[in-house]
């Protein structure tokens, strides 16, 4: 007959088992090393906060985006603007803090060399620090201030993956990197299972294109990673 | 019975656990993906999302290709080089307006290879430069000097170079034996190839070569 300690002991002991087999972990960051079994992050983090609301701040100046890009542009804002994720995206003309734009051929095909209907880069988030470095590498997330006061978002002009879900995922996506999230996927960096604990973050859950809006990841993620 | 009941949740628990740490994401590496997936978005080290189509034919790769060389790599080098941001330009707008200024850098390297073969395009017995930036060669077969290819390649005019257009089905290595290993593998029309003689890969993609030219 179990006594109520070994029933206790039990449950702790299953409960540790539960710990150790990888239950989702939250707070993943851009840029991080793996030395055996430890991981180093760098935490990044965006500086900008209502101060009012005290929620992080993404001020959006979206006047350079064209064709589809700007049309799905206002969906990807809403699904990050009316989530519970403690930060408000908004677009405006003063005091921004994100410029997006859709670049031109030429521009993509300097900066993408590669680039073709076989391999396709659809977007790309530029952050920088308050020293203006942009942060693009370990290296340089390492030596920045890891305050990060801006982000322009280029997207590319006329891609081959344009169905809707394309650009409404990639913006979306973006601006989670925004916020500094990284990738939820990896797996040597406690991925996320994409049926039990889905994540835009994730390239897992994104390929199976289910939905563009943040998940109760992100929330948790961005919660732990500001302290809300 | 309330023991066994107690053990069989315990049991279940730890089964559970066991499964789910078996689920776990994989990250795609420099290997073409098996099984066969159509598409897959991989994300580069600088942050760049790169959408992957694959191919299911050889033919399809094959014509796509403005050139298709033998070669070998004879020289490497690392290069930073300004992007210049034209004036009017979107890029340029919020680049300036955020106050990143009007220049780039883009990392990469440029790959010398003298052709020992021009299987497609008028490249015979020419040194051409091939171009891959920090972040192409994060998901590519590492290229070394003195190592053979079949390359199957795409000019840019913007950076004035050859580049190649699929990470994985653009690159057929030739070893020392002359036998072609494949780095795509996905399918039975490529993975049937590995470790055939270059010459018998070379007259198939040449025989699909001039039935794509009529």
């Amino acid at each position: 007959m179990f006594t109520a300690k070994k029933r206790l002991s039990l449950l702790v002991f299953s409960m540790i088992l539960i710990g150790l087999s990888g239950t989702p972990a939250y707070a993943h960051e851009m840029y991080f090393t793996k030395n055996g079994s430890t991981i180093t992050t760098v935490p990044l983090r965006w500086i900008n906060k209502n101060t009012s609301t005290g929620r992080l701040k993404v001020l959006i100046d979206k006047q350079y985006l064209k064709d589809s890009w700007a049309t799905y542009f206002e969906d990807a804002r809403v699904a990050w603007h009316s989530s519970n994720v403690p930060a408000e995206f908004t677009t405006s003309s003063t005091s921004v803090n994100t410029y997006m734009a859709t670049a031109s051929a030429d521009y993509w095909k300097q900066r993408f060399p590669g680039d073709s209907s076989w391999s396709e880069v659809m977007g790309v988030t530029d952050l920088y620090d308050t020293n203006g470095t942009v942060i693009d590498s370990y290296a340089k997330a390492s030596a920045s201030t890891k305050q990060i006061k801006g982000a322009n978002i280029y997207v590319k002009p006329n891609p081959y993956n344009n169905s809707v879900f394309d650009y409404r995922s990639t913006m979306s996506h973006e601006f989670g990197h925004v916020l500094c999230l990284g990738h939820s996927h990896l797996a040597e960096y406690s991925p996320a299972n994409p049926s039990t604990d889905p994540s835009i973050m994730s390239y897992d859950y994104l390929a199976l294109k289910k939905s563009y809006l943040p998940q109760t990841h992100e929330v948790n993620d961005v919660k732990a990673m500001y302290g809300y | 019975m309330k023991r066994s009941i107690v053990l069989a949740c315990c049991v279940a628990v730890v089964a559970g656990a066991v499964v789910f740490a078996g689920e776990r994401a994989k990250s795609p590496g420099t290997a073409s993906p098996e099984p066969y997936v159509e598409s897959q978005v991989i994300e580069t080290p600088s942050g760049f999302r790169v959408h992957i189509r694959n191919p299911k034919r050889l033919d399809e790769v094959v014509n796509y290709a403005k050139y298709i060389v033998e070669g070998k790599i004879v020289a490497a080098e690392d290069l930073a080089e300004p992007i210049s941001l034209q004036e009017g330009t979107p890029e340029r707008a919020i680049s300036e307006q955020s106050g990143m200024g009007a220049v780039q850098t883009r990392h990469g390297t440029n790959y010398t290879i003298q052709v020992l073969d021009s299987i497609k395009g008028q490249l015979q017995d020419q040194k051409i430069t091939m171009y891959l930036t920090d972040d192409d060669q994060s998901y590519r077969p590492k290229l070394s000097v003195g190592e053979q290819y079949i390359f199957l390649l795409d000019w840019n005019d913007a950076i004035g170079r050859y580049v190649d257009f699929h990470p994985y089905a653009s690159y057929f290595k030739v070893d020392a034996s002359n036998k072609v290993k494949t780095i795509y593998k996905s399918t039975t029309d490529f993975s049937e190839l590995d470790n055939q003689s270059f010459d018998k890969v070379r007259q198939k993609i040449k025989d699909i070569v001039q039935q794509g030219n009529g």
